[in-house]
């Protein structure tokens, strides 16, 4: 054990307030030391990205032929909301309605992830340079992924939707059920907050309710795959699939405007 | 030199677990590899060094994490400390012996970042995390021991 004469103790004492004051300190160095790191971050990725590429050659190329017959379908189905969309604008400039203004989004490859496994957070290779802030929405392709926590100048952390330290306010497309996902650090998430006689099934679409300014309504969260009961038995909860995979994204989608 | 060659280790480890690593994740749970940069520090270094190989980790996992303040920063001396003393204590030579040091050391690591951070994730969860990391990082500690731990253990430590 240690000596404890005086002079150790002052040194003990001088390390831990060093320890401590250093720690206070991380937050303001993450930033520029995560910049720093950007460019070997991101050739690692791009490793793992080609390794995996040729790994699972023959499953990508079967799902490269189901996705090429489903964007003809797609396409289709485009081109008749397109005429859908074009009525609508011409109606509401009738009625003399104000025009919706699309979001602005800005795309960005995701470069890493925490190293932590009580987290579930993304590092993206996009910054307050491109005029992305703490607080930003960030949806994948299929619907909504996180939210930014930091923004360094090149490169900014968004906390993903399956970080049990993010909340947001859902309810169902078909129901309008109200309650709050959260999450649960692996493949699926949790609405909690439900009723026992909540109208709620398997397979209802849960979309962002827009009760809070945070998110935009109307971004979908995923599909609900069961419902239990809590402990208690005096609420339910409903598991729920998140639409964006959460676990191999590479391309985010930031939401500036 | 030994130093420097730790040095390169740590920063390497540190971006394979914040990349490369995420591939190999086993129910959403990787291992830290970090941690087991600690317990070299703590076998083959003066008790001095190590500690300060000890905050330099803590904080270069702080930087590519996400808590508010430095958790990993607190905590990680505190685990080089511990290695430090058992070392002295009882025998760490064998790699299982080492690997099985390693397995206590993260369960505790994760039970303080847990109770210390308040994280909201459920029993199951909890536990999830508790058993599956402190097992992957002692599995693949015994791959970093058996083939890194080389370089360090021949001469004195400095």
């Amino acid at each position: 054990m240690l000596n404890l004469n005086k002079r150790n103790l002052i040194v003990v004492l001088a390390t831990v307030l060093f320890v401590f004051f250093l720690s206070g300190l991380i937050p303001s160095l993450r930033p520029t030391v995560i910049n720093t790191l950007k460019f070997p971050l991101t050739f690692l990725s791009l490793i793992g990205r080609e390794v995996r590429a040729i790994v699972f050659y023959h499953r990508n190329f079967i799902q490269y032929d189901r996705l090429k017959n489903d964007l003809g379908i797609l396409q289709q189905r485009l081109n008749t909301f397109e005429e859908a969309k074009l009525e609508n604008a011409r109606l509401k400039e009738l009625l003399a309605l104000k025009k919706e203004s699309p979001h602005k989004v800005i795309a960005a490859k995701v470069i890493a992830r925490d190293p932590d496994n009580w987290s579930s957070i993304i590092i993206i290779s996009k910054g307050s340079y491109h005029g992305i802030r703490a607080g930003c929405v960030v949806i994948g392709y299929e619907g909504l992924l996180g939210r930014v926590i930091e923004s360094g100048s090149t490169t900014s952390k968004i906390m993903l939707l399956n970080d049990p330290n993010l909340s947001v306010s859902g309810l169902s497309q078909r129901s309008r059920q109200e309650g709050l996902i959260c999450g649960t650090l692996g493949n699926s998430l949790i609405m909690k907050y439900l009723p026992k006689d909540a109208d709620i099934n398997t397979g209802d679409k849960i979309i962002t309710s827009g009760l809070t300014l945070a998110y935009p309504k109307g971004l979908v969260i995923g599909t609900v795959v069961g419902i239990e009961e809590e402990f208690s038995g005096l609420s339910k909860y409903a598991v729920i699939k998140p639409a964006v995979n959460l676990s191999n994204t590479e391309e985010v989608l930031i939401i500036v405007q | 030199m030994k130093k420097i060659f730790l040095l390169v280790l740590i920063l390497i480890l540190g971006l394979l677990q914040a990349t490369i690593l995420n591939y190999f994740r086993l129910f959403w749970v990787k291992p830290d590899l970090l941690l087991i940069c600690v317990v070299i520090a703590g076998l083959f270094f003066s008790p001095v060094a190590a500690i300060g190989f000890s905050i330099f980790i803590g904080v270069y996992k702080d930087i590519l994490g996400f808590h508010n303040f430095g958790l990993n920063s607190l905590l990680f001396p505190i685990w080089g400390f511990l290695t430090i003393q058992l070392g002295r204590k009882i025998s760490l030579d064998n790699d299982f012996i080492r690997a099985g040091f390693i397995f206590f050391l993260a369960g505790l690591n994760g039970a303080a970042v847990k109770m210390i951070s308040d994280i909201p994730v459920s029993a199951g969860i909890f536990f999830k995390v508790l058993i599956l990391e402190p097992f992957y990082t002692a599995i693949v500690s015994l791959l970093i021991l058996r083939f890194i731990c080389p370089a360090f253990e021949d001469n004195q430590p400095f």
